[in-house]
């Protein structure tokens, strides 16, 4: 979801009328995984879950989201749609895009190391959890070494060289590498890629979310926006005089 | 109530131990890492039991909480990259939810609902969950537990290590630390090269403030070390006085600002997002702007 398009006003948060989009790092991971697919071959498969309604709206975004990111070099798409997963818990989300990973058996699954709109970096572990594959989280490298794959993690204080072993699930930052930009021609032959749509019931799940969200409440960011006109020192005095005022300097 | 906990460090370990206390918490057991000294500093600080490993490694960790989490409401830890990873692990494996980067918690209806900031710093979202539920504290939120009376039961576990790792790297630490300082100057793609960065750290010298950035700066350009970077997946602040210089304002790090009591922009587009985020909004170059500023508080200081 664009979290920048969305609407906060006095009323709530109206998450319906923001815009969805893939979160920037998701280019980064399709990016590795076209990169990858150069060097060593494969299938790209692309796997997005909708979490946010209203349905009608939003399958018709997620389907435009999917085709741009395939456009980079994908070969299919799995888009799961169900209303039981608008606004679920990263728990069942990625109980429900390991489902769908399962069925193509892919060995390698990439993704961002958050969403833009929560960053909470909860579904690449829980996905590795579920498919009992190893998780390597927050690589900001990625680099070749005898024919073996070196992650570079960027961890808080520190940062470690890990060999990828496979099969993995691993997250990445925007760091990692800088995005293509598909031709017009990747972006028409996209269309004619294979893109299903699959339920939770056609993935076999009936388990529920565990935690649940009792309210949203917009939070309260009201500045001043004062602006300051006049020449640089004229701003500067006027500027210096507010901080005072303010308690601030 | 039971809480299992376990933290990347001992200061965030005991800053959750206080959020715990807060929320009723009676008895609290942890894993820790290191000798039998590091256990009696839990020891002092409320904690019943404690299990001792030798060595910090994620799948190590979720292992030894998978084959011991039982009894427990809480799996509790701090949401920084370590705590968010092996919480997530843990409780999927184990068949539970997780709240990352709670702020708060209160009671209603019965229920304990645990606030997290969401869509992009613009929302408050509210949680809550049945019985166990993994909580990821937010760093720096809460003050560490004190040290008083008390001793721990300790259990030493051994278990090996399954990512190799080939080498590790310590991001160095330099300069006051962000999050502490009471005044912070952001730069941000305003400035058109490192050298000119010079303009803002003499600013800083003169008002006694930190010096950070945004995302592309130490992230892609490095022309500051990665954790002077302010926002969502950096530093979050809270200084009394912020001032964003040439600093567009994307929500990533605008996520980061917002507990800053006053926030100045400088910029030359009148229409940067930034300005809506601020109390006091400069549309002028920074190159003309920071000289102006610091010359009329050398002005002050002297007259």
């Amino acid at each position: 979801m664009d979290t920048t398009e969305l609407l906060v006003d006095e009323r709530g948060v109206k998450v319906e009328e923001a815009i969805t989009k893939v979160s920037d790092i998701d280019n980064n991971a399709m990016e590795l995984a076209v990169q990858l697919k150069e060097k060593f071959g494969g299938k790209i498969g692309l796997f997005m879950a909708l979490t946010w309604g209203p349905m009608q709206m939003r399958i018709k975004e997620v389907q435009k989201a999917a085709k741009k990111l395939l456009a980079m070099g994908g070969d299919e798409a799995t888009l799961i749609v169900d209303e039981k997963l608008f606004s679920a818990d990263s728990f069942l989300v990625a109980k429900a895009l390991a489902a769908a990973i399962r069925k193509g058996s892919f060995d390698l699954v990439i993704a961002g190391e958050g969403s833009i709109d929560n960053f909470s970096s909860q579904i690449g572990p829980k996905v590795a959890e579920e498919l009992s594959y190893k998780f390597i989280g927050f690589v900001s490298r990625v680099s070749l070494k005898d024919n073996n794959i070196i992650l570079t993690r960027s961890m808080e204080g520190y940062e470690e060289d890990v060999m990828l072993d496979l099969p993995a699930v691993i997250s990445v930052t925007q760091e990692v590498n800088k995005p293509r930009i598909p031709s017009l021609t990747q972006v028409l032959g996209a269309s004619k890629l294979p893109m299903k749509t699959l339920s939770l019931s056609d993935l076999g799940i009936t388990e529920e979310g565990r935690v649940r969200v009792a309210e949203i409440r917009p939070r309260r960011m009201e500045r001043k926006m004062v602006k300051l006109e006049g020449s640089p020192s004229e701003v500067a005095e006027k500027l210096l005089d507010l901080l005072v005022k303010e308690g601030v300097l | 109530m039971r809480a299992l906990l376990f933290a990347s460090s001992d200061e965030l370990a005991f800053e959750v131990i206080t959020f715990l206390r807060n929320i009723g918490v009676e008895e609290i057991h942890s894993i820790a890492f290191g000798d039998k000294s590091k256990a009696a500093e839990y020891g002092k600080r409320g904690v019943k039991k404690v299990f001792l490993l030798r060595d910090m490694d994620e799948d190590a960790v979720v292992d030894v909480i998978s084959s011991i989490f039982k009894g427990y409401d809480y799996l509790a830890t701090a949401s920084d990259k370590f705590g968010r990873t092996v919480a997530a692990r843990a409780s999927q494996r184990i068949g539970f939810g997780a709240i990352m980067d709670v702020i708060s918690a209160e009671r209603r209806d019965g229920k304990v609902l645990f606030s997290r900031v969401t869509l992009g710093g613009k929302a408050i979202a509210l949680e809550y969950s049945d019985p166990p539920v993994a909580i990821g504290v937010k760093p720096r939120k809460f003050e560490q537990a004190k040290p008083s009376e008390g001793e721990a039961e300790v259990e030493e576990l051994s278990v090996s290590r399954k990512t190799k790792v080939l080498e590790r790297r310590e991001k160095k630490i330099s300069g006051a630390a962000l999050d502490k300082a009471r005044i912070v100057i952001g730069c941000g793609m305003g400035f058109k090269s490192k050298e000119d960065l010079k303009l803002a750290y003499d600013l800083a010298e003169l008002m006694g403030a930190a010096v950070g950035s945004s995302r592309p700066l130490a992230a892609d350009l490095k022309w500051m070390p990665e954790e002077r970077w302010i926002g969502m997946s950096g530093v979050s602040i809270k200084p009394d006085l912020y001032i964003a210089v040439g600093i567009s304002g994307q929500q990533q790090h605008v996520a980061g600002i917002t507990d800053s009591k006053v926030i100045v922009a400088v910029n030359t587009d009148p229409n940067a997002p930034i300005f809506k985020s601020a109390d006091y909004c400069i549309n002028q170059d920074l190159y003309e702007f920071l000289p102006a500023l610091a010359a009329a508080i050398r002005r002050r200081r002297g007259g």
